[in-house]
């Protein structure tokens, strides 16, 4: 199944790659004229940080398979580059106009709410302005578990220094709970909804508890920050919430399809046992045939003196 | 012991001596027909050492073989010569252990086979890989969960006790050449000093001989059935139709004996025509070799039926697709001449006496021969043309597979290999075992050489 699933990707990627070097080559982005009533449309979305934050969000799902993390057209298939000058001249209007409609590879986002459409905009603007990391502050967050009438809450806490050396909350800050999976660096997130801190910097999620842990049910649970104003930061805490998973690692069994380091013991076995069989008599043949020659050389000896 | 029993009940039957000489009087000469078949057979070896050289240099490119069709003449070659090879053990081994005193003539031109036919095999191996130079890594990294480990591991084993089955009979007729070849080049005496290990047929010696000698016997049985199973199982391991078949490891072994059935006819043909053994190689032996023959082509033609049978009947996608290829499809008529002018027809043939005398069995062994050559390309090449996945974005002509002149040179020199092995062979010891005739014949039960018998006698 992995295999038939491994080869189906691969597949899909090689196709998706082929596919962008062809259209890289055929097209290279002709102008794309945007009538001029459409560019004229005004964004009526303020750029407030909860506007950057759903449209990183939905940049994040959408775009960023194409454009890149950084929008600058480098993900899997070759895209526009969103931080150029040219492209930045547009009006909001035309960049609405673009992502509603589409063009060729790229889809048309005519179903999604234009208020979404318009927090992308708002956030893709915010990829090209330059930010130095020393501008961004430091925040902590810290991480509760509350196991109480029978629902698990997760808890993050985050927090700042200010200015006067006082730790204060920071409210209304996105927090992301995942856990970690078994892949590296790999994350699961375990919240689907957006959740931001109240006023005491704190969130509390209920949490899902049919996840599979460790063969004692640990579950490794990351909660973690990413703003424009702060620097990332994260914590893992471990709990046993996870549905316990006893099952033998097939990584650490002897199977037929492992390295030589597992091979299974019945393999190992009857292979080096026959083949120790076989050449043990051949062998001893040889250790006869010597014996017709010491033999042979007896004989001439007798016969000789 | 130096004046032979003649059997009085045979008139005319022929000496000790005379049946000494008579087998080692084609050792004496080299004739102009043997100089130039062994020079033609050198030519085609090295234009195969320039073909693979040109191979070697410009990669598996110049060969047909592509994502499709991974395998191709050199692997059906590899399983050709392995099947041939157990011939070897058919006659050497099971005959003997079963008493069929008639082969024991025979025995040596099997065993001959089968050395020049497992070297080949190995050598079709290394002719297959890209980069041969890599060839440790098979040892050094191998997984032992990996068939192509075992079957290296079984190839190797196979050639090594093959060269030990063809030795130890040969020692006491070395012994005799080196006391009468006294005419011959110097190095061929060294040869024959040295391999005869002083070897003067005293009870010690014979003792340990017939011991050794049963040891190999028995030793072979288990390995040439395990070198043509695992090699079946480099096929049927895998998940694909016309491959994938728990009847493989019997299968190939009962086509192995046709094959090298067909080979020994032809060899016995070819060595009684030229060194004139027509009163060691009757027409009994090839009427027996010949029936040996039908025997392995029925058991052949049963697996070949239940091969083709089951899937044919339940018709599933892509044995569908496979069967429709090779009954019906642009492979048919390949399939359909192999099957019946390889198969059916020399066994209905076969069924008359007539055509079991000499020269008609030679045809049809020469048929069943190419017959099995072919059968390996069928079973190795069409079931890579229908993978569970189908390969994506490659060219329409990777959709076919046919040898280049490459590979075809190559393997052409593979079989002049083998018959210059067996030639050579065939040059410096004789083909039909000198002191096992005799015994057979009851001149000599446990005959010493001349040199030693007054000596034995004083012993005595």
């Amino acid at each position: 199944m992995k295999m038939k699933r491994n080869i189906l990707v691969t597949a899909a990627l090689g196709v998706a790659f082929l596919y962008s070097g062809l259209l890289a080559n055929a097209q290279d982005f002709a102008p794309w004229p945007v009538p001029d009533e459409a560019a004229a449309v005004e964004n009526p979305v303020a750029l407030t940080k909860e506007s950057l934050q759903a449209g990183k969000s939905l940049f994040d799902l959408q775009c960023k398979a194409c454009h890149g993390e950084s929008g600058k057209g480098d993900g899997l298939i070759k895209s526009a580059n969103l931080t150029t000058p040219e492209f930045l001249a547009q009006t909001d209007g035309a960049i609405h106009y673009k992502i509603y409609h589409g063009r060729g590879v790229m889809p048309g986002f005519s179903t999604l709410p234009d208020e979404q459409l318009w927090d992308v905009i708002n956030y893709v603007r915010s990829l090209s302005m330059v930010r130095d990391s020393a501008d961004l502050k430091d925040a902590t967050i810290s991480l509760y578990f509350n196991d109480a009438e029978g629902q698990r809450e997760l808890t993050a806490k985050v927090e700042e220094t200010n200015a006067e050396g006082e730790v204060v909350p920071v409210a209304g800050m996105k927090v992301n709970f995942a856990v970690q999976t078994h892949f590296v660096l790999g994350q699961l997130p375990v919240v689907p909804a957006d959740h931001y801190t109240n006023e005491n910097g704190m969130v509390t999620v209920v949490f899902n508890d049919t996840l599979i842990g460790d063969g004692e049910g640990m579950l490794q649970v990351v909660a973690s920050i990413q703003d424009m104003e702060y620097k990332p930061a994260q914590v893992t805490e471990a709990v046993g919430w996870g549905v316990p998973n006893p099952q033998d690692y097939w990584t650490e069994r002897r199977a037929l399809w492992k390295n030589n380091d597992y091979v299974p013991i019945w393999l190992l076995i009857s292979f080096t046992g026959s083949a120790l069989a076989i050449w043990l008599t051949i062998v001893y043949v040889a250790l006869l045939v010597r014996k017709i020659k010491l033999e042979g050389d007896r004989y001439e000896n007798d016969v000789n003196t | 012991m130096s004046t032979p029993v003649t059997t009085s009940t045979l008139p005319q039957a022929p000496t000790f001596e005379q049946v000494r000489e008579d087998l080692i009087r084609p050792l004496h000469k080299n004739t102009f027909a043997n100089k130039l078949w062994i020079r033609f057979l050198i030519v085609i070896i090295i234009l195969g050492a320039i073909a693979y050289s040109h191979q070697l240099i410009k990669g598996l490119g110049v060969t047909d073989m592509r994502d499709y069709s991974a395998w191709g003449v050199y692997i059906a070659n590899f399983v050709f010569w392995v099947a041939v090879s157990l011939i070897g053990s058919l006659i050497s081994s099971i005959l003997k252990l079963l008493h069929q005193n008639w082969s024991n003539p025979l025995s040596r031109i099997a065993e001959m086979i089968a050395l020049g036919a497992i070297t080949m095999a190995a050598a079709s191996i290394v002719i297959d890989m890209g980069r041969p130079d890599r060839l440790q890594n098979v040892v050094l990294h191998g997984r032992l969960q990996s068939p192509i480990l075992w079957d290296f591991f079984v190839v190797n084993t196979y050639l090594v006790i093959s060269i030990i089955l063809l030795y130890l009979p040969l020692i006491p007729d070395i012994a005799i050449l080196r006391d009468r070849m006294t005419d011959s080049p110097p190095w061929q005496r060294k040869l024959y000093k040295a391999l005869s290990l002083g070897w003067h047929g005293t009870q010690e010696q014979w003792r340990l001989l017939r011991r050794s000698m049963i040891v190999m016997i028995i030793l072979i049985l288990p390995v040439a059935f395990s070198i043509h199973t695992v090699t079946s199982w480099l096929f049927a391991v895998n998940s694909r139709t016309g491959w994938h078949s728990t009847i493989f490891g019997p299968y190939f072994i009962a086509g192995a004996f046709v094959a090298g059935s067909a080979a020994v006819i032809i060899a016995m043909y070819v060595f009684r025509k030229r060194h004139k053994l027509q009163q060691y190689i009757t027409d009994r032996h090839f009427n027996m070799m010949n029936k040996l023959l039908v025997l392995t082509m029925l058991l052949y033609l049963y697996f070949n039926i239940n091969e083709y049978l089951v899937p044919g009947y339940t018709w599933q996608r892509l044995d569908g697709e496979h069967l429709r290829e090779l009954f019906l499809g642009h492979q048919a008529p390949l399939f359909w001449l192999t099957q019946i002018l390889g198969l059916v027809a020399p066994i209905v043939l076969l069924l008359f006496r007539r055509m079991r005398k000499p020269l008609p069995s030679l045809i049809i062994s020469i048929f069943v021969l190419l017959g099995a050559w072919m059968k390996r390309m069928l079973i190795v090449i069409p079931t890579q043309f229908h993978p569970e996945f189908p390969i994506q974005n490659v060219p329409k002509h990777f959709l076919e597979y046919i040898p280049t002149y490459t590979e075809y040179v190559i393997s052409a020199a593979t079989l002049a290999g083998a018959m210059l092995i067996i030639t050579l062979l065939v040059r410096v010891f004789p083909v039909v075992p000198i002191w096992e005739e005799a015994h057979d014949r009851g001149i000599n039960k446990i005959f010493k050489a001349e040199k030693t018998s007054n000596i034995h006698e004083n012993e005595a």
